[in-house]
């Protein structure tokens, strides 16, 4: 993906670390997903025996069908609003100058900074106050708070890297302002908004505070986790499912950023810097 | 019809016209004019914007092309008012510094944009993008894309891209600044010829005056926002209308020097070294102060024959640099200026550094630039 020469020898201390750290990363989740194989609801050695019951259970549990099925849904509304938020916002920032250009930035990029739980809480108040009763609705626009800034930021980066002359010469082909967007600048940002949508669905999909804060009687499938640790029942289904759900969104993701994620870059500035004159 | 076909036919009715009209067209950034006051008209000629970073060239260009308002004046392309007029819907197109090809569609693709907008038909599009990349020679690159290009291909792209819609003006913004030296003196002669194929107008903006010699049917200078000179290369190269023009075409030396008297001949100065000297030019105010322009090559030198003295310019050779087909000398002068001189291979008599030498020109050749008394 990159060019970046790490120079001659084969770098064993490197690759080494890499791995553990991986290994570090991932084993966990690599037991839980281990367990969820446990012929047994105790989360613990001994080892009891590997069954796929707990799948079953699973795919009878209405409450978590139901659950997994809330979550699909916010994170897809997420990722639609927020990649169209996103882009427009960033496409703006770096291609127009336009007074108050850096406020939207900084208000576009300020939820990274601010701890999701608080997020949560002021949301919910406001909703509150509004007369907003907590439902699918409000979740949504929570997540999209967060994510935006993720697709901000995707669409930005490639969008800076357009040539700078690229709107007027679309200008001077014939196109208006609408055939600029639709024609030029959208088409050439496409796999930042790719991978925008896809951070943003990912995002949306995992996040817990928010939608425990702002979901009404529809649980998230986080969220439905979350509870169920309280009830030891529950817990071994809900463990499969989540293990069966991350190992397709994990390989969505790595799928989504191995073959797009090298257009990312691609096909950038091809010319020199500009002459002054 | 071949494109050239098409395009040459359409531009025989402008061709003893004006196809581009400046009146007076001034614009302000705050408190400065970029452009101050331009009155010019360009036929269906290759037409030069000549002139040093800030003197407006480029802003002139883009306010032709409508992506720059004026404050006051016209802008006439073929006959009709364009001022209010956006870029969209001009006869003219641009071809950028940077090319700026749109890098997610294939050289195809980028030609066809201007054509979609259009909304031609399909065959249409496909028959005129393929006569244009006959044109500039990159048949069978249709399906390519942008990044799998050199930059001289690149380059080709963008003009035909902007070729391809049939301006009445194509609009170049020093397209040739980002290649290497051998593959801009390839490009100058290319440009050179398709705009005779063609025989529409090319605008064309440059600093570089070597260029603007070389491709240019007329060259309009410009300094500070306004025209300074225009006309053919040669005809400004012989006679710059101010030491800046002198200076900044070609080579020239510039001596200061002091009118002494106007006669039938010419014009008598003295030379701060103290030498007397006839030049042309129009006439001057008696002892008004200016620079004396002659270029390297009507300098004629030769060894000082001290049994002879006289009251012309003496100086002693710095240096000598053999070019080849010709040599140059830098000559030291009694004020500790200096002079270049050029010699051709004809001259065969040697001479060395430190030798004293005799200078004088033709009073034809030389030139007299009073000094600007205020900066307006």
């Amino acid at each position: 993906m990159s060019s970046f020469d790490f120079g001659s020898g084969r770098h064993t201390t490197l690759w080494t670390y890499f791995w553990v750290y991986i290994a570090v990363l991932y084993l966990p989740l690599a037991v839980l997903g281990i367990f969820s194989f446990h012929n047994s609801d105790h989360l613990g050695l001994p080892w009891q025996g590997f069954s796929t019951k707990w799948y079953e259970v699973a795919l009878h549990s209405s409450g978590l069908l139901d659950a997994l099925r809330t979550s699909l849904v916010v994170a897809t509304l997420t990722a639609v609003i927020s990649t169209v938020i996103g882009a427009a916002a960033g496409i703006a920032i770096v291609r127009f100058r336009f007074p108050g250009r850096g406020l939207l930035a900084a208000l576009g990029l300020a939820p990274l900074a601010v701890p999701y739980l608080g997020l949560a809480v002021a949301l919910l108040l406001t909703f509150v106050t509004l007369g907003i009763k907590p439902s699918l609705a409000t979740v949504v626009i929570g997540h999209s708070v967060i994510a935006i800034p993720y697709v901000l930021l995707l669409v930005a980066t490639r969008a800076a890297a357009l040539s700078e002359s690229i709107e007027e010469a679309a200008t001077d082909l014939g196109a208006t302002w609408l055939h600029v967007i639709l024609r030029v600048q959208l088409p050439a940002v496409r796999p930042a908004l790719i991978v925008g949508a896809v951070t943003a669905f990912q995002v949306s999909f995992d996040e817990l505070y928010l939608s425990y804060f702002l979901t009404g009687f529809q649980p998230t499938l986080p969220v439905y986790f979350f509870s169920s640790l309280r009830n030891g029942e529950l817990v071994p289904p809900a463990l499969a499912l989540t293990t069966a759900v991350s190992v397709v969104l994990v390989s969505i993701l790595v799928i989504t950023w191995v073959v797009v994620g090298r257009h990312l870059t691609k096909g950038l500035k091809t010319v020199p810097r500009k002459v002054s004159s | 019809m071949t494109e050239t076909q098409t395009l040459a036919h359409k531009s025989t009715r402008q061709e003893r016209g004006d196809v581009v009209e400046l009146r007076e067209v001034t614009k302000y950034y705050g408190a400065t004019a970029a452009v101050d006051n331009v009155t010019l008209a360009v036929g269906a000629e290759f037409y030069s914007l000549l002139g040093p970073s800030g003197s407006g060239k480029t802003s002139l260009l883009r306010i032709i092309a409508g992506f720059a308002g004026i404050d006051r004046g016209q802008v006439v392309i073929a006959g009709k008012d364009v001022t209010r007029v956006p870029p969209y819907r001009r006869p003219c197109n641009t071809v950028f510094q940077q090319y700026a090809l749109f890098p997610h569609l294939s050289v195809a693709g980028n030609i066809a944009f201007g054509l979609k907008e259009e909304k031609l038909s399909k065959m249409e599009i496909q028959s005129r993008v393929g006569s244009v990349l006959d044109l500039v020679q990159l048949a069978g690159a249709e399906k390519r894309s942008p990044r799998e290009l050199s930059g001289g291909q690149q380059q080709r792209v963008a003009l035909a891209r902007a070729l391809v819609k049939r301006p009445k003006v194509l609009l170049l913004d020093e397209p040739l600044a980002a290649l290497d030296a051998k593959l801009r003196k390839g490009m100058q002669i290319e440009l050179k010829r398709l705009q005779q194929e063609v025989g529409i107008s090319f605008v064309y903006v440059t600093h570089d005056q070597e260029e603007a010699l070389v491709m240019s049917d007329r060259i309009a200078i410009m300094r500070g926002g306004k025209v300074q000179q225009i006309g053919e290369p040669q005809h400004i190269y012989d006679n710059p209308a101010s030491a800046f023009i002198a200076d900044f075409i070609g080579q020239s030396n510039l001596l200061a020097a002091e009118v002494l008297g106007v006669h039938m001949g010419g014009i008598a100065i003295r030379l701060q070294p103290g030498a007397l000297a006839t030049v042309s030019g129009p006439p001057a105010k008696i002892g008004s102060k200016g620079r004396l322009m002659v270029r390297p090559e009507d300098v004629k030198i030769a060894r000082l024959d001290a049994s002879e003295p006289g009251d012309g310019l003496v100086g002693r050779v710095k240096s000598q640099a053999f070019l080849g087909s010709s040599t140059r000398f830098e000559i030291a002068l009694p004020d500790h200026s200096q002079m270049i001189a050029v010699r051709d291979r004809s001259h065969t008599e040697r001479l060395d550094p430190g030798d004293e030498v005799s200078i004088s020109w033709p009073p034809r050749a030389a030139r007299f630039f009073p000094d600007e008394v205020s900066a307006p």
